[in-house]
């Protein structure tokens, strides 16, 4: 199968014709959802779409095809390759991942024993995002992230769906494998929802640079304490930080000596400024550099780039 | 001389074909309790990688085709085949449509061919949390199965062959 058409082997034969007639080519779609008795929606080139039976791309979500249980039912088959089973403790967590790294969400009735999810039982909505590695993309930052050949703690700012991820996994690959601007580092990559790694079945998906080792599903505050500990990383790597158990732990990253590259939601600085544990970051100037995403006119746009005072030293374009 | 000759070898013949068909029908006994005893074990097996070492579904069922006989295997290798491909059909289908091309009709007695196919249920369950317990009822119904096949077979095995024997018998006395 052509890599455009790869992500068509994650659903069931009806959806896998609607989503052929429709010709959208898998670089720049983003998200596909499906929930029971709605209509089947898309995210492609950074819009919301509804798709109609034969194909064709809608503005009007009515007009949309109604996702029936079976079609449900059939992806779910498909995009754990019949073994629904062996994603059991991804499942508690709401997400599975799956081959090529993208991340399919979960929602439907969940079992609770003794205070702890135990399952999701029938399962009536998915969101299937494609992951899309664009190897590059942090050639535009990477200058700034390094100064003098040191990597500088970062902290990538972006709403969601703005590729924050997707920028945060080539800067650890560049940092990894070495750069003009520095030499390979060992990285340590926290990934908690194995979005970054997109790891299936405890294999990486995606590239993230000879020198990485990573920590998948792990809490991120644990897995840095881990990472210290017996890694040795020169470089940490985490995924949307905003806990006070997230805010010890980069405490302790950053009195060992480790660089720290992290991403938050938020849409600018001031945004960050609202959340009490991130101000208290921005504040003690715990990051040198900050990198903030948008999505004017295509996702992972960099608007701009300003030092540990938030003083803009790069902007967008 | 001749024809004394000619008769013997009609009257074996006779008794032998009458003999055979009565093994054959204890034979096809034999086989319906051999064949669901193969499928229980077979879950047993399935419980172990599935609920245990959480084994992908194709891989789980090529390493229980692995063993045991050549109708099973044909089952197995073929459902496992089609889960390999994600051609996007429901493992009901092919789970159906593996026991429908794999065991020929004769296989099965049509009231054991049906709980054979149900099996899917427990292979591929959306709800994981019930998945060992189906995979248990699975087994326990077709064990129940597997133990009426062998007392039938116990039971009516002698007596079929004895049964070949003697029509075999009777027909020799008739033509004589």
């Amino acid at each position: 199968m052509e890599r455009r058409e790869q992500y068509l082997q994650f659903f069931s034969s009806h959806i896998r014709e609607i989503l052929q007639k429709s010709g959208v080519c898998q670089e720049k779609l983003q998200e596909i959802r499906m929930r029971a008795e709605r209509p089947l929606l898309i995210w492609y080139e950074g819009k919301e779409y509804a798709l109609t039976e034969d194909g064709n791309l809608t503005g009007e979500p009515d007009r949309g095809y109604r996702v029936s249980r079976e079609d449900l039912r059939g992806t779910l088959e498909c995009i754990s390759g019949y073994s629904l089973y062996a994603f059991d403790e991804e499942m508690k967590q709401g997400f599975i991942t799956v081959s090529g790294g993208h991340r399919v969400g979960l929602a439907g009735k969940i079992i609770m024993e003794d205070g702890k999810i135990r399952g999701i039982r029938h399962i009536s909505f998915l969101n299937i995002r494609l992951s899309h590695q664009i190897r590059g993309c942090a050639d535009r930052v990477l200058p700034w992230v390094i100064d003098q050949g040191e990597v500088c703690h970062t902290l990538i700012v972006s709403p969601p769906r703005c590729g924050k991820t997707t920028l945060l996994r080539d800067l650890i690959r560049q940092i990894s494998d070495g750069s003009v601007y520095a030499a390979g580092r060992t990285v340590g990559v926290v990934d908690e929802r194995s979005e970054i790694g997109g790891s299936c079945l405890g294999i990486l998906q995606n590239d993230l640079g000879i020198r990485t080792d990573v920590l998948d599903c792990c809490t991120k505050a644990e897995g840095m304490m881990m990472l210290l500990r017996s890694m040795a990383p020169q470089v940490i790597a985490v995924d949307e930080i905003g806990s006070e158990r997230d805010s010890q732990a980069i405490g302790s990253v950053i009195h060992c000596g480790c660089r720290l590259l992290a991403t938050a939601h938020g849409n600018s600085l001031e945004d960050i400024r609202r959340r009490p544990l991130l101000a208290q970051l921005l504040d003690e100037q715990v990051f040198e550099r900050y990198i903030i995403l948008g999505n004017g006119i295509r996702p992972g746009e960099v608007w701009s780039v300003c030092d540990r005072y938030g003083e803009e030293i790069q902007g967008g374009g | 001389m001749v024809w004394l000759a000619v008769r013997t070898a009609g009257i074996f013949l006779i008794f032998a074909a009458g003999s055979f068909l009565g093994d054959a029908m204890e034979y096809g006994l034999k086989r319906q309790w051999l064949i669901l005893r193969e499928f229980c074990e077979l879950l047993r097996y399935m419980e172990r990688e599935m609920v245990v070492h959480h084994t992908p579904l194709d891989e789980a069922l090529r390493l229980a085709a692995g063993s045991g006989m050549r109708e099973i295997r044909e089952v197995l290798e073929y459902a496992a085949d089609r889960v390999e491909r994600q051609e996007g059909a429901s493992f009901q289908e092919i789970w159906e449509d593996a026991v429908t091309c794999c065991l020929k009709d004769g296989v099965l007695r049509a009231g054991n061919r049906e709980p054979v196919c149900d099996i899917w249920t427990a292979f591929c369950n959306q709800d994981t949390v019930m998945q060992k317990t189906m995979l248990e009822k699975q087994e326990s119904h077709l064990a129940g199965l597997c133990r009426d096949a062998e007392q039938e077979y116990r039971a009516k095995a002698g007596l079929y062959r004895r049964l070949g024997a003697a029509g075999g018998v009777f027909l020799i006395i008739l033509l004589l």
